[in-house]
């Protein structure tokens, strides 16, 4: 059985993918799979504070102890302060994210 | 020791070269006498369904036929399940594009995220995402 590290990298509204990864981060982590999530790029508005899918699905990850974290550059860079992230989901730097990519046996990105 | 790769593969046809790529890995990995899996999802699974033929002028300039063609990579599939490898879709997906009453082409199967795919991981090595 794989671990997984996800990386999303898309918006969460007019785009397919990233609604794709959070799909395939839920079924994974429901049949036991390690697998944590990373919001990068365009992909941290997915982790903000809102409605919708993917805000339902990121609290049900959350609930269900999965692992989720979110790109600290790519807040700042989009003006987006960490109190808009929603509440379980680390920020952290570059080199914690490298150190995930380096743990997993696989890595994948929506 | 013969071992398993599972491409998740989300781009179709009009993303052209992605889905080429992932079909002529399969290929070259089933050669090596390994095993291989392919999950359909997102406009990947617009590469699964026996197309309906339009008759007369396409109104679509050669060239771009050729660019965006779904039969060259649903060629592919076909050899690749009759050469053993698993390709399912994701039905939810099919859902969303209108297409999931619409028969399969091949050994193509219907499926799930949360069943099938899963079960492909659970026995795979090598976990690949293709697309864009």
């Amino acid at each position: 059985m794989l671990n997984s590290f996800v990386i999303f990298d898309t918006k969460p509204l007019g785009v397919e993918l990233s609604a794709l990864g959070i799909r395939m981060a839920w079924a994974c982590h429901e049949k036991g799979f390690d697998i944590k999530l990373v919001f990068s790029e365009e992909g941290v508005w997915c982790a903000t504070k809102k409605t919708g899918y993917h805000a339902t699905m990121i609290q049900k990850l959350l609930d269900a102890d999965a692992t989720l974290y979110c790109r600290k550059k790519c807040l700042e860079m989009r003006g987006i302060d960490e109190d808009n992230i929603i509440e379980g989901i680390e920020v952290v730097g570059e080199e914690d994210i490298t150190e995930m990519c380096l743990d997993a046996e696989s890595v994948n990105y929506f | 020791m013969a071992k398993t790769l599972t491409i998740m593969l989300t781009s179709g046809a009009a993303e052209n070269e992605d889905a080429l790529v992932a079909v002529k890995l399969a290929k070259a990995v089933l050669a090596k006498g390994n095993k291989v899996n392919i999950y359909l999802f997102g406009n990947g699974v617009n590469l699964s369904k026996v197309e309906t033929p339009i008759t007369g002028d396409l109104h679509i300039a050669p060239n771009l036929v050729e660019h965006i063609e779904k039969n060259k990579v649903i060629k592919n599939l076909i050899e690749l399940g009759e050469m053993g490898a698993n390709i399912s879709t994701c039905h939810t997906n099919e859902h969303a594009r209108g297409i999931e009453a619409y028969p399969y082409v091949g050994n193509i199967q219907w499926g799930d995220i949360g069943g099938t795919f899963t079960k492909f991981l659970m026995t795979s090595d090598v976990f690949l995402t293709i697309g864009h």
